[in-house]
């Protein structure tokens, strides 16, 4: 289980994606199959699509049922699982190692779904429940507010989830053409974690998702153009407490200064011991308010988040900006180091177990089309100065965030 | 749940009774630490709940000579990841660390043990931290239908908000807290977990230094009285969803029915084969969220279902769920029961693959069983349950009487009508 051995990524026939890591040497393996597709890729009359196809994918294929396919994940042990973004659809899943062929075959077998329309017609009621579900949580519906307004015409800032109305009207027949149009070969990355053999893998691989649709995949609307310094009250009946979340542009998934961004994230909002942290937890003014960055692909941002009583949300706000203030004025060498020291402790003690491993290594691949291992990304988190902090600052700068606010009715 | 392969627990009481378990991974890169001690919002004075919950989160506001920022970035300079928390019946110290830093790590964790200052003013915004917990709870519908369904399941004083109650934690004061700390927290009980790379002699040494000169003891298990009288309640809520849970009794831990228990839950329950979801959510797409979990310790064990799903349709949600429960082995073929075991054996043994988790369970176990339960003898008990131990669990834990709350726009039965947080004592 040690940090380092040989990750293997290869293009295959139809260019797939293939990645095996052979890091971890436990009892488990780990798969995960990402699809490069998600809100930020649906049309005007699709929202809530890929999330919705995320759940039919579970639901049968030309080879076996929905039932075929839950009893067989049952009868692996899997814990499968699936999430839908912005940007990627994926579905993963750990199983003992003697069960990971199988585990495999089930998985890539589901990219080719057959969309019953009985199936689909009962699964949107589950999709409009869990839409129901979120409604219910105003930090949630305070997100997609946000990133609605901040992303404007830009895909990212698109619901995954989409709308009662969206889903309702979204037909099978539009499903199905969805499915020909996204899922296809180009667009899939096969990540496998375990004490496996690549070019077996490999080779299933290929044969397994050979009846994929080979076309190109189109690219993604990516500009977008917003007012900024702006500020946006909300309110919601379901409410209590005061939610605050501020987004300003922040470096993408490519940028070289990520690494940098991430330490600076840490120096201004870690949960513990950063300068958020003293303004504003430890004093009890909030109950927690961090900063981190989404990054994305060609696009990002610096995100904020708190949460406080209703009659403090402007002290908070502006607490918080008098940290960001005091962020572009001066950081200083000791912060710079101990960020670089939690970063890099937690970067081994989070690369523990194959799953994760698997999912960073399809993301990596989506995002930069490269696989870099632990040794890599300490290198890059201990090459990072304070003049590449300082020109994050310049470059993103978070005094011109937008603020969003969501207060009780 | 150790003797795996890959590593042999050892354990040893030091004389001032911690009780310490070693886990030494050589595989792995770091070392993760828990320490155990029994005592937690149950177990806070009449008047006083919520203080567990203030102890954990001060004990990094100020320890020795340290200020609290002192103390966290002693922490952040080692890259030291640590929390301290509590909960309805223990409170837990935790850290991972890189292992060149195992002698802070443990003296960091000591001095937060033996010394918190409690300083007046941490003890305030402290205070507030708890307080925005509490009226946040609306925010999360499904967790406060939870909350209100145990405060009137449980005996006094189990029935206790695990959040605390908003007048006391008011009431606190940094010198009751003290107080407190000193007379509820000590080595006489508390268990001290590690797990991974390290020199077992050298860590005997380190543990020995460290924590000998610790004094004091633990909390113990309140006894349990009768459970109330089960009814059935609605709270009213005007959410997008309503939230419907139903407790049923169930065997303890350690009982000769506990793997029937746990294989039960997985048959009704267990990934995406589940009754439960194949009936309500795959074939009538009634809810999202719909779950049954078997909970157990040695003095109490019970069975949850959950379910959340729109207003209009939490009728009939309830009718399919007790349709099931009605008769919940109906037609049970071997290889669903097989599943049902084969699935709770590879989540255990998964579940298991982490440093953090090893040591977790570990300190869990001793907590628990006063023992460490290797894995083998875990899998040997649920592969012995077979139709006769499920059979056998329904007569003796009938699943007839539930106790039942739901919460939101519509009461669609007589249930009575309650107020929340209201008449549980």
């Amino acid at each position: 289980m040690t940090s380092e051995s040989a990750v293997s990524l290869r293009k295959l026939a139809h260019q797939q994606t293939f990645i095996l890591d052979r890091s971890f040497q436990g009892q488990g393996a780990s798969v995960a199959v990402l699809v490069k597709t998600g809100a930020r890729d649906e049309r005007d009359d699709e929202h809530g699509i890929s999330h919705f196809l995320e759940h039919m994918v579970f639901k049968g294929t030309p080879n076996r049922s929905g039932m075929d396919l839950t009893l067989a994940f049952g009868d692996l042990g899997a814990q499968v699982n699936a999430y839908t973004s912005d940007e990627q659809t994926v579905f993963y899943g750990t199983v003992l190692k003697e069960n990971v062929e199988r585990l495999h075959d089930l998985l890539l077998d589901m990219m080719m779904p057959s969309l019953v329309e009985e199936e689909f017609n009962m699964e949107k009621k589950v999709i409009l429940e869990e839409i129901a579900l979120y409604q219910d949580k105003p930090n949630y519906v305070l997100y997609e507010r946000a990133v609605s307004d901040f992303f404007g015409e830009h895909g990212v800032g698109q619901s995954v989830l989409g709308t009662t109305d969206s889903v309702s009207a979204i037909s099978q027949p539009q499903m199905s053409a969805y499915v020909k149009r996204r899922y296809s070969s180009p667009n899939l990355v096969v990540s496998l974690c375990g004490d496996l053999d690549a070019d077996y893998y490999a080779e299933l691989t290929e044969s397994r998702s050979f009846g994929l649709p080979v076309n190109a995949v189109e690219d993604s609307p990516a500009s977008h153009t917003q007012n900024r310094g702006r500020e946006f009250l909300f309110r919601h009946k379901k409410n209590t407490q005061a939610h605050l979340l501020g987004l300003c542009d922040g470096p993408a998934a490519k940028d070289p200064l990520r690494h940098a961004a991430m330490l600076l994230s840490s120096i201004i909002g870690d949960s513990q011991n950063s300068r958020l942290y003293w303004k504003l937890v430890d004093s009890g003014i909030a109950e927690y308010a961090s900063i981190d960055t989404e990054e994305k692909d060609g696009v990002g941002c610096w995100m904020f988040s708190s949460s406080t009583a209703p009659d403090s949300w402007e002290e908070v706000r502006d607490k918080s900006f008098e940290v960001f203030k005091g962020v572009h004025d001066h950081i200083s060498n000791d912060e710079l180091e101990r960020a670089r020291t939690k970063a890099l402790s937690r970067l081994v003690m989070d690369s523990e177990l194959p799953l994760g491993k698997a999912m960073a290594n399809a993301l990596s691949f989506q995002y930069r089309q490269e696989i870099f291992s632990i040794r890599d990304e300490m290198e890059k988190i201990r090459a990072v100065t304070l003049s590449d902090c300082h020109a994050v600052l310049e470059k993103f700068p978070i005094t011109s965030q937008n603020v969003y606010v969501m207060l009780p009715e | 749940m150790g003797d795996l392969d890959d590593g042999r627990t050892t354990q040893w009481q030091l004389n001032n009774g911690l009780q310490v378990i070693c886990l030494p991974l050589a595989y792995v890169d770091y070392v993760a630490v828990d320490m155990l001690c029994p005592g937690g919002v149950i177990h806070d004075s009449p008047g006083k709940a919520g203080s567990a919950l203030l102890l954990a989160e001060l004990l990094s506001r100020g320890a020795g000579e340290l200020s609290s920022e002192e103390l966290l970035t002693e922490f952040d300079n080692k890259g030291i990841r640590h929390g301290e928390a509590a909960s309805s019946l223990t409170t837990t110290l935790r850290s991972q660390f890189l292992p060149e830093h195992c002698k802070k790590a443990l003296e960091l964790m000591k001095v937060m043990i033996t010394s918190p200052t409690f300083p007046e003013a941490a003890v305030e915004s402290v205070k507030s931290l708890f307080l925005h917990e509490i009226r946040s709870l609306k925010e999360s519908p499904s967790r406060w239908a939870m909350l209100e369904l145990s405060r009137r399941y449980f005996p006094q004083p189990f029935n206790k908000s695990p959040l605390g109650e908003e007048s006391d934690i008011l009431s606190l004061t940094a010198e009751e807290l003290k107080e407190q700390w000193g007379n509820r927290f000590g080595p006489d009980g508390a268990i001290l977990s590690i797990a991974g790379k390290f020199d077992l002699t050298e860590m005997r040494d380190l543990i020995s230094g460290e924590f000998s000169d610790w004094k004091g003891k633990c909390e113990t298990m309140p006894a349990v009285t009768s459970f109330p009288k089960r009814e059935f309640f609605y709270l009213p809520f005007e959410g997008s969803q309503q939230q419907l849970v139903l407790r049923y009794s169930a065997p303890p831990f350690g009982s000769e029915l506990y793997y029937a228990g746990k294989v039960f839950s997985q048959i009704l329950s267990g990934g995406m084969f589940g009754r439960l979801f194949i009936e309500v959510r795959e074939k009538r797409g009634l809810c999202y969220s719909v779950f049954a979990q078997h909970a157990g310790r040695p003095e109490y064990g019970h069975l949850t279902v959950y379910a959340g799903t729109t207003p209009e349709r939490v009728h009939e949600t309830y009718s399919v769920i007790q349709d099931i429960m009605a008769d919940p082995l109906k037609d049970l073929s071997d290889a669903e029961l097989d599943r049902a075991k084969n699935n709770l054996i590879s989540q255990m043994i998964l579940g298991e693959e982490s440093t953090s988790s090893r040591a977790r369970s570990n300190a869990s176990d001793w907590l628990l069983v006063k023992r460490i339960r290797s894995m083998q003898e875990l899998q040997d008990g649920i592969q012995q349950v077979n139709l006769e131990a499920l059979n056998q669990l329904l007569r003796e834990y009938p699943l007839a009487n539930p106790m039942a709350l739901t919460l939101g726009a519509k009461n669609f039965g007589t249930w009575t009508q309650i107020e929340e947080g209201s008449s549980y004592d």
